[in-house]
């Protein structure tokens, strides 16, 4: 009985059919992350990955051996196929983000993505480390079956009616799941680091001149503050990996959440990894949500830019 | 990083964040490519680079009262020497 109902509810959170805007609307925060991260390296392509870069390319083979998605080691070694190579990723990045042949240019950007992050690991971070593994689900995923120049051209050759045809979402979970990690596992990361647990950590975040980028109110850098906000950080990294499961919690969380990362993007110089991050947010929104705030967004267009009537001015 | 403007540091970002790993002994693999990049970049064909010194340089935080920081004096240690080869150059 027990192995039936758990067997029921598997199914039902990875296959029961739901709309797929949350993932279309990722992919659009998806791509445009992946250009502004391509578009952020783009002084550094050569210097970082060509034939000259800072490591080499046999460094870093002997590094990573073995079999790796890596398409630096099958390129010719030339200024002209490197940037060439970066022009073709960058234009399947925007062709992903409108939706244009999506599965393939999902497919693209992810071979694409692990490409540079083999060829040099030691410039990555946790939010190219998270594109890297959601661009793999995504490739799966229905994300061309909404807000995509896909279905526009679906709809003009009559293969698809107004209304978008529910999908199953386990692509969008397996994503889903990989964020909830990603804060689990941060916290369990900070849970060996006595800095963290004595609530300190945040003042040496605070000294890190390098790292620093606008000002931050003085009253935050008091010690009980930094503790509490140590200890916050961990409590929230904490409910963000496990309790974001529990409906009623979510959309607190994750209010919580984008505030944390704005804190962040606003106090540390991290390029995009806040960004990468809180993409994911809007797979845990529930589509009907979606469809609701959308309708809201064009009544209010549509009064707005809609004259009055003459009955209405009556 | 410190002496960039935000704009910069924003592009630069990925360079502090090699900096970090190169910094970390488990890495020191990476030291001769660096050491052959920094020698390309900085030498010419009339004056070639000869070696190459990569220097760490770092200073404690030391938390104070009341949140206040005590910086400690920087300190300094040479992480790798190379003798720069004329092949490294072509």
């Amino acid at each position: 009985m027990i192995v039936k109902s758990l067997t029921a509810a598997w199914n039902r959170f990875f296959f029961a059919k739901q709309s797929p805007t949350p993932i279309a609307l990722f992919r659009i925060a998806y791509g445009t992350s992946v250009i502004a991260t391509l578009l952020l390296l783009c002084p550094d392509w050569l210097a970082w990955y060509g034939p000259h870069a800072w490591i080499s390319l046999p460094t870093m083979q002997a590094l990573e051996p073995g079999r790796r998605l890596n398409l630096f080691t099958v390129i010719p070694q030339t200024d002209a196929w490197i940037n060439g190579l970066f022009w073709a990723f960058l234009g399947s990045a925007i062709l992903l983000t409108v939706g244009f042949l999506t599965r393939i240019n999902s497919a693209i950007v992810f071979l694409c993505l692990t490409s540079i992050q083999q060829r040099n690991l030691f410039i990555t971070h946790g939010g190219d480390t998270f594109l890297r593994v959601a661009g793999f689900f995504l490739i799966f995923a229905p994300a061309g079956a909404a807000f995509s120049v896909d279905r526009l051209i679906r709809i003009w050759r009559r293969k698809e009616g107004p209304q978008v045809r529910p999908r199953s979402p386990w692509a969008q979970r397996m994503i889903q799941i990989q964020l909830a990690l990603l804060y689990f596992a941060s916290f369990c990361w900070k849970l060996k680091g006595p800095a963290w647990l004595q609530g300190t950590a945040l003042f040496y975040i605070d000294h890190l001149d390098a790292l620093k980028r606008f000002p931050v109110p003085a009253w935050l850098l008091h010690p009980t503050a930094l503790k509490m906000g140590s200890w916050s950080a961990m409590a929230l990294e904490f409910s963000l990996g496990v309790l974001i499961w529990v409906k009623d919690l979510r959309y607190i969380l994750l209010a919580l959440g984008l505030l944390f990362h704005l804190s962040l993007e606003y106090s540390l110089n991290i390029p995009m990894f806040q960004w990468d991050i809180l993409s994911a947010y809007i797979l845990f929104v529930d589509p009907a949500d979606i469809t609701r705030a959308w309708q809201w967004i064009r009544c209010r267009a549509f009064v707005k830019s809609r004259k009055p009537l003459a009955s209405e001015q009556l | 990083m410190e002496q960039l403007t935000l704009h910069d540091r924003y592009f630069k970002e990925r360079y502090r964040k090699f900096e970090e790993n190169l910094q970390n002994d488990k890495n020191d693999a990476l030291w001769p490519d660096v050491a052959r990049y920094i020698a390309r970049a900085n030498g010419t064909a009339a004056n070639p680079a000869k070696t190459v010194i990569l220097v760490q340089e770092l200073s404690v935080l030391t938390p104070g009262a009341q949140g206040s920081y005590r910086p400690e004096p920087w300190d300094q240690h040479v992480l790798y020497g190379y003798g720069v080869k004329p092949k490294d150059l072509q």
